[in-house]
């Protein structure tokens, strides 16, 4: 056959079947393989901000600190495109809440710049919300935080057990209420028994 | 003076921060929110979703005596519907059940992993799904179509089984159950499994395991005799032998050495960082009272040498990662190795297709291996949840082979008269879904559309676009109102496609996908610890593949053309084609509620619909063996400290056509279920429960023909008998 005239044959569907496999297969591997911990949101964040506004009004300091509305922080890691994202998404939730416990709030996202930072940051605040991207800085963000007069709370569930005060978790489909009782003592947040029959207690 | 007029004013126009305990029942109702994934493969609230979406919760399943995906879906769904023929269960939804599809038209997965095999298309739900009830955490359903996302067989519904993390599954686990039925025999299942969390490299991870192997044999079961002696050519009664040392052209009486089921099954998960692995393995060998699947008619009879057995094995890896603020990208590897062996004796040589005057040992044998990649990619626009694209690809390959063959008693001689067929072939597909929510455009309520469509080019069969349209208005406190219209279709299945025999059959020409279109408009409210739910459905079935029964000229055309023999009989041979179509509406309604802080809990579920079937033969008609009327009710109460939770299921099926051509119809009675199950824990063991269950049904008889009369008149069909008491007592152990 001449080159002008070439006939090409007609190209068999599983070619096109295996070089279609192949190609994604190939997309997948080469996207970048960071480490990372185990930092799952489980419950939508929609939820979570619903069930944050009346879980907090079940807490006896609230009122005392929140008398001048409520400030919440919330924390985003500038290393994680995960934490960051997290972060809008609750700030956009908590934007559709006329109120937290009954109380007007403002919600701001600041960046995370150490356990020490933090700490001096939730001077006014009532809430500060954690964000996925941080799970290596819980212990110390917990140590910070002690004798704060402040709600510390997770996106992840599985930050609680490590010294969030209050998260949230997925368990058969439906969410869970997760508490740190000692953490919580440690910054005078006290829940009402009530409430701390619906959730999953620690330590 | 002016400190208690201050105290005052605050009493008064301040607020209250600390909440009463009357609101409690708000925050309990947020915590019964179901959330669901399936729907639109992002995790929402089901009263956000796209679809009819409920789920079923692994507590459900233990208190109120479930033991396999079939039970789940009868007692405890809405909208779907089970039928057990023998040892198989058939499925269907909204009032379109469809016999001896063998669960084609639902699409049934494992943490997102297809379990729909894809030499038949088959899926078992029921013991043969493989998957140990203990592992699973929530079963969500999707009724309707669900092709947008996940292609072919997802017509009537999506039903995604979603196993436990390690923290729901922490340590080891024991269990022993046996099962009673009325005439005795003692039927059980045993399971280890164990769930932990570890460290390595630096990351977290986890692995859940089960193993169980479950074995039920008998009970002897009598059926009344019935006489089968087809004519020859010249007119003479032909009568067909059903046993080694039966009497000739005697199907019954008693079933002795039937009813026999093995089902051993191994499921694992692990987690590590990003990366999870599944591995799963599974066998379901059975025997039954008639050896023949479906529609064979002359299958021997409670033959202990007869049996089925499926056999899978399943691979599964999957790397979620968030690349940036903007975009989430999923990654899938899979690959599945599943065989079908159908092992029945032949004593008569009308059952041979080769002359073997003393019968043979027949067997149909279809074995697949596919696998594949699929990639999918959140794009976040606004990086707050409120529009967002997904898009993804699929491409998978597969082979399969089946074979039909004998072995002569006669000579020994194994030989092949139907002719077998191996094949590889590829399937692409690719979906976007394009969610908007909230949409604020007063004065209307806030909306949440969701628009996707799913493009599927297959071998088998050219393209396939599934679109889907809906949307969600929270049209006021606790209230959604959801208008849905949606596309699905399932592929030609391999033995659609391939088969034939010399005969009877002809090889089906190119087949196009089944297609199913729906409309469907819900309204769900919450109110405190309540739920109601109700909506209205549409739906048509095209292109639904159907037996044609070819006309003299058509069988003396294709023995011309070597499709058949000579012995081909007018009436005795057809072909799959697209002909048959279904026009189907109706309703569903849920209520669901609990109180005293959860330990009492109730529900009702009752879906009603109109199906005709048009076979394309001719006429509009009932659908057979599918229920119009069917739902579900329960309710159980936690007693307090060491007392157990006592649980009380019933469930209802209508009256139902029997499978066959009995004129006028045969029916099935309406069927009604009353489960009663106890579970606790055994005081002073630590870690030792019990869980006791009784079931009794009222109605003696399924819509299932058994046997070898399949027409006739009413008062000659020989429907299925059910039995009415069944137990179960079973203990677990568990070590955290």
């Amino acid at each position: 056959m001449s080159g002008s005239a070439q006939e090409h044959a007609p190209l068999d569907r599983r070619h096109i079947g295996r070089r279609a496999l192949l190609l994604m297969l190939g997309l997948g591997l080469a996207l970048p393989k960071f480490a990372r911990a185990d930092d799952d949101i489980t419950v939508p964040v929609a939820l979570q901000v619903q069930l944050l506004a009346k879980v907090i009004s079940y807490d006896r300091n609230f009122a005392a600190r929140s008398r001048d509305g409520v400030r919440v922080l919330i924390v985003a890691s500038p290393r994680s495109a995960e934490s960051r994202r997290s972060a809008e998404m609750l700030r956009a939730a908590l934007s559709d809440l006329p109120s937290l416990g009954g109380r007007p709030h403002e919600d701001q996202v600041i960046a995370y710049e150490g356990a020490a930072a933090l700490a001096r940051s939730t001077e006014h605040a009532a809430v500060v919300y954690l964000t996925p991207g941080l799970g290596d800085e819980i212990e110390a963000i917990a140590a910070s935080l002690d004798g704060h007069d402040i709600l510390s709370v997770s996106a992840v569930g599985a930050h609680v057990p490590r010294g969030v005060v209050l998260g949230f978790d997925l368990s058969a489909g439906s969410p869970k209420l997760l508490a740190h009782l000692v953490q919580a003592r440690k910054q005078h947040v006290a829940f009402d028994p009530l409430v701390l029959k619906l959730m999953r207690v620690y330590p | 003076m002016k400190r208690p007029v201050l105290c005052l004013a605050m009493l008064l126009f301040l607020p209250p921060a600390v909440a009463t305990a009357d609101d409690t029942t708000e925050l309990e109702a947020l915590l019964h929110e179901q959330v669901v994934s399936t729907a639109t493969q992002t995790s929402e609230a089901a009263s956000a979703a796209p679809a009819l979406s409920t789920s079923i919760r692994a507590d459900d399943l233990r208190r109120y005596g479930i033991r396999s995906l079939d039970e789940a879906v009868n007692f405890l769904s809405l909208g779907l519907v089970t039928n057990k023929d023998q040892n198989f269960a058939e499925i269907g939804a909204r009032g379109v059940l469809i016999n001896n599809d063998f669960a084609v038209h639902v699409l049934v997965l494992v943490d997102g992993h297809m379990m729909n095999e894809e030499w038949g298309g088959v899926v078992y739900p029921d013991r043969g799904l493989g998957i140990p009830l203990e592992i699973v955490d929530h079963i969500e359903v999707i009724v309707g179509p669900g092709s947008v996302l996940y292609g072919s067989h997802a017509m009537s519904g999506v039903i995604n089984v979603v196993t436990k993390r390690a923290r729901d599954y922490a340590g080891f686990h024991s269990l022993l159950e046996t099962e009673h039925r009325t005439l005795a025999p003692i039927s059980g299942r045993i399971g280890l499994g164990y769930g932990g969390e570890f460290s390595l490299f630096g990351k977290r991870g986890d692995v859940v395991a089960i193993g169980e192997y479950y074995r039920r044999h008998g009970p002897a079961v009598t059926f009344d005799k019935q006489y089968y002696a087809p004519v020859d050519a010249d007119g003479n009664p032909v009568p067909v032998r059903f046993a080694p040392n039966g009497e000739p052209g005697v199907w019954g009486p008693v079933a002795q050495r039937s009813w026999d089921v093995r089902a051993p099954s191994l499921f694992a998960r692990a987690r590590l960082g990003d990366v999870e692995a599944m591995l799963r393995g599974s066998l379901y060998q059975r025997q039954q009272p008639d050896a023949g699947p479906g529609l064979a008619t002359d299958m021997p009879f409670d033959d202990p040498r007869s049996f089925e057995r499926d056999q899978w094995l399943s691979a599964d890896i999957k790397y979620h990662r968030t690349v940036s603020e903007l975009l989430d990208v999923r990654t899938r590897v899979y690959g599945d190795y599943y065989k079908y062996l159908w092992q029945p004796e032949a004593y008569d040589p009308s059952q041979c297709w080769g002359a073997s005057p003393s019968g043979c040992k027949l067997r149909v044998l279809g074995e697949a291996l596919w696998g594949g990649v699929a990639v999918d990619g959140t794009l976040d626009w606004l990086h707050d949840a409120r529009l967002v694209t997904l898009a993804g690809a699929e491409g998978r390959l597969r082979s399969y082979t089946g074979i039909q063959d004998e072995v002569s008693r006669d000579t020994g001689v194994n030989a092949a008269y139907v002719p077998s067929y191996q094949h590889t072939e590829g399937l692409l597909g690719v979906f976007v879904e394009q969610i908007i929510r909230p949409l604020r455009a007063r004065p209307l309520p806030p909306l949440t559309l969701n628009l996707g469509a799913r493009l599927d080019a297959d071998h088998r069969f050219g393209t396939a676009l599934s679109p889907r349209a809906a949307v969600v208005a929270q049209a006021w406190r606790g209230g959604a109102l959801k208008a849905i219209y949606s596309e699905a279709f399932r592929a030609p299945t391999a033995y659609e496609l391939y088969y034939s025999a010399p005969t009877t059959q002809v090889q089906a020409d190119a087949l196009r996908p089944e297609k199913v279109r729906s409309v469907e408009a819900l309204a769900e409210q919450r109110f405190g610890t309540h739920k109601l739910l109700f909506g209205v459905f549409r739906s048509w079935w095209d292109d639904l593949v159907a037996p044609h029964y070819l006309s003299e000229a058509e069988i003396t055309a294709a023995t011309a053309q070597g499709k058949l023999s000579d012995a081909a009989d007018v009436g005795q041979v057809n072909q799959s084609r697209n002909i048959a179509h279904i026009d189907n509406w109706g309703f569903n309604g849920g209520f669901e509620g609990w109180k005293l802080g959860g330990s009492l809990r109730y529900a009702f579920n009752v879906t009603g619909a109109y199906s005709r079937l048009d076979t394309g033969e001719g006429g509009s008609v009932l659908l057979q063996a599918s229920p119009s009327l069917f739902g579900n009710a329960r309710i159980s109460y936690d007693l307090p400290g060491v007392l157990p939770t006592v649980a009380l299921a019933t469930r209802m099926t209508g009256r139902q056509q029997a499978r066959g051509d009995f004129k006028p119809p045969a029916y099935a009675p309406t069927q009604v279920e009353l489960r009663l199950t106890v579970t606790g824990d055994v005081p002073g063991v630590k870690g030792l429960s019990y869980r006791a269950m009784g079931n009794y049904a009222t109605a003696s008889r399924d819509p299932y023909a058994i046997g070898p009369t399949r027409k006739g008149s009413p008062d000659e069909a020989h429907l299925l008998p059910v039995e009415h008491f069944e137990g179960l007592l079973g203990l677990s152990y568990d070590v955290p």
